[in-house]
């Protein structure tokens, strides 16, 4: 009895420690690394230079990174409505009574989904053909040469093109589970009342899917800030200067730590995890309840 | 009445109908990519140029023999190198993410919510921001070009953890003393009992977890440049790096997604459940 106990004692240490030493290792360490490495110049051989705050003013008056920042902004928030209301029409079309226990539904649910398990590379590139100027089938179709992918106007709507195209299966999915949360009730006695289907959307679905939605919308700011396949492998055939049509922070990032600029890479890092966190701090305060 | 009656017939019928021009649009609409996907691998450069969206015309499998001799069957190797990565990958998550969920949620111990909280609150921070240290560290050690880079590195997977103890918090305790009265020890306890009973939530962060891995793109692009070690993500947008601008292979690239796409389909309509589930998981507890 004595081991038996001695072994629950040290039981939850021992079930932490695998855990804990990789996130240290992996997580903590880092961390604290680029912070501090955020404040010099470094190129991973030599000697570290104490620069201050440069790299971040570097940044701050860096004119690509103000429009990298204004496409992420764009990816995000200009993606948001039209997904939402695409999404949760396609749930309340599924969660109707005629159509919630059909074949139809088992149907169109996972199809509906199937881009959203679809890897982002392989679809960034699927897209960038669908694009082309002159042997894409959307050019083909309509009998037009724009050259989607290489327009500085037109890159980032196809970046968004592509981002709606994989979250309506991930928005919808979440939109049907808080429906079914709702009790069917309270729709129900309304429709007796004589509501009709948009006022019981209007006056009980939405207020009571507010939940549901702000883990949307958090959830989706969360990856959206941070999105960088999409922009990098959509503009990788020409290489050149179409790269930067598209590109969000992320990328810029990236272009720093290939380039061995780590002092620089360090703060891109940084000021994406402000962005995350004074964003994902102001959806919470805007959308808590009040009491 | 009857009149009513009638149009409200129609007008359920009509509604209906609706509902599925709407759905079968989406439908179109969200396969149509995939369509063009799959026709193109069966079309000839040729072909594809001309006839982008049409059926191929001749079908020929010539593009997949090309993608399999490609670079000394490059494209075989690195599939099987991301299937390792993320076999292995997701197994070392749940393993550390589930023992770690066990003792967060059924032993009380010094600093458990204070620890429990600080690691939650870390799940804002971005992979981004350690790509760069982690990448100076390893270049240090000599990982750079290797498995253990693309597996070891993130396996303390917050989200991870926490979804798996969220559902292992519903689980009796009377389960755990049962047990434990038996004489089972805690490894036992975990590995019989809480794994298996929190299978829902398991298995769609198995899920989640290794769609994300497969899927990755940014991390073994910083720290991989051999090809030996590449996952085939990497690989598939450089098919085309060997030709000139005016020549991109685009039967080629098709093909490549098709081979990585569809498996992912297929996997997908066999575990349906578990990959919708693992969307709402995180959804469900506020």
């Amino acid at each position: 009895m004595k081991t038996l106990n001695r072994r629950e004692k040290y039981a939850p240490y021992i079930f932490l420690l695998p855990f804990m030493i990789s996130f240290i290792l992996f997580f903590a360490v880092p961390s604290v690394y680029a912070l501090i490495l955020s404040f010099a110049k470094y190129a991973g051989y030599g000697t570290v230079k104490w620069v201050g705050i440069a790299n971040y003013k570097n940044i701050l008056t860096y004119g690509r990174f103000w429009d990298a920042l204004g496409r992420t902004m764009f990816y995000w928030i200009v993606k948001f409505i039209p997904i939402t209301i695409i999404s949760f029409m396609l749930a309340w079309c599924l969660r109707t009574n005629t159509m919630r226990r059909s074949a139809a539904t088992k149907f169109f649910k996972p199809v509906l989904f199937i881009p959203q398990v679809c890897a982002t590379t392989a679809v960034a590139i699927v897209f960038e053909i669908l694009f082309a100027r002159e042997t894409g089938a959307i050019n083909q179709i309509f009998g037009t040469t724009v050259s989607w992918v290489e327009n500085q106007y037109t890159a980032k709507w196809i970046v968004l093109l592509m981002l709606i195209w994989r979250g309506i299966g991930w928005f919808m999915v979440v939109y049907m589970s808080g429906m079914t949360a709702i009790s069917d009730d309270l729709t129900e006695a309304a429709r007796i009342d004589g509501a009709s289907e948009f006022q019981i959307i209007c006056r009980i679905t939405l207020p009571l899917m507010k939940q549901t939605f702000k883990f949307a919308f958090i959830m989706d700011a969360i990856s959206s800030l941070r999105m960088y396949t999409e922009a990098a492998v959509l503009t990788t055939t020409d290489g050149g200067p179409a790269k930067q049509f598209a590109e969000g922070v992320t990328n810029l990032l990236m272009v720093n730590l290939n380039a061995g600029n780590f002092g620089m890479a360090c703060a891109y890092g940084w000021v994406i995890f402000v962005l995350v966190f004074v964003i994902s701090m102001f959806i919470f305060g805007a959308m808590r309840d009040r009491k | 009445m009857q009149i009513s009656k009638t149009r409200r017939r129609v007008h359920k019928v009509f509604s209906t109908a609706l509902i599925y021009v709407f759905l079968i649009i989406m439908a179109f609409i969200v396969l149509f990519p995939l369509y063009i996907m799959l026709a193109g691998s069966f079309k000839s450069s040729s072909d594809l140029a001309a006839n982008s969206w049409g059926l191929p015309n001749p079908a020929t499998l010539n593009n997949y023999y090309r993608l399999l001799s490609y670079n000394a069957g490059t494209i075989v190797r690195t599939y099987f190198n991301s299937i390792f990565i993320t076999a292995t990958h997701t197994a070392l998550v749940i393993l550390f993410g589930g023992l770690a969920a066990f003792a967060f949620s059924k032993y009380q111990f010094k600093g458990r919510n204070t620890m429990f909280i600080m690691l939650l609150a870390t799940m804002m921070i971005p992979f981004e921001l350690m790509a760069t240290p982690l990448y100076i560290i390893f270049s240090k050690i000599g990982w750079l070009n290797s498995y253990q880079i693309q597996i070891i590195p993130f396996t303390a997977n917050v989200f991870a953890m926490y979804m798996i103890k969220q559902y292992m918090d519903s689980v009796p305790n009377a389960l755990i003393e049962a047990a434990r009265l038996d004489g089972a020890g805690p490894f036992r306890i975990w590995w019989k009992i809480m794994m298996p009973v929190s299978k829902p939530a398991v298995s769609a962060t198995v899920v989640l977890v290794a769609l994300a891995k497969f899927n990755d793109y940014l991390w073994p692009k910083i720290t991989v440049t051999k090809e030996k070690f590449m996952p085939i993500m990497t690989i598939l947008p450089t098919l085309n790096d060997k030709n000139a601008v005016w020549n991109v292979p685009r039967e080629l690239l098709l093909t490549g997604c098709t081979i990585v796409i569809i498996p992912l389909i297929v996997l997908f309509i066999f575990l349906q459940d578990e990959f919708m589930n693992s969307v709402t998981i995180g959804a469900v507890k506020e």
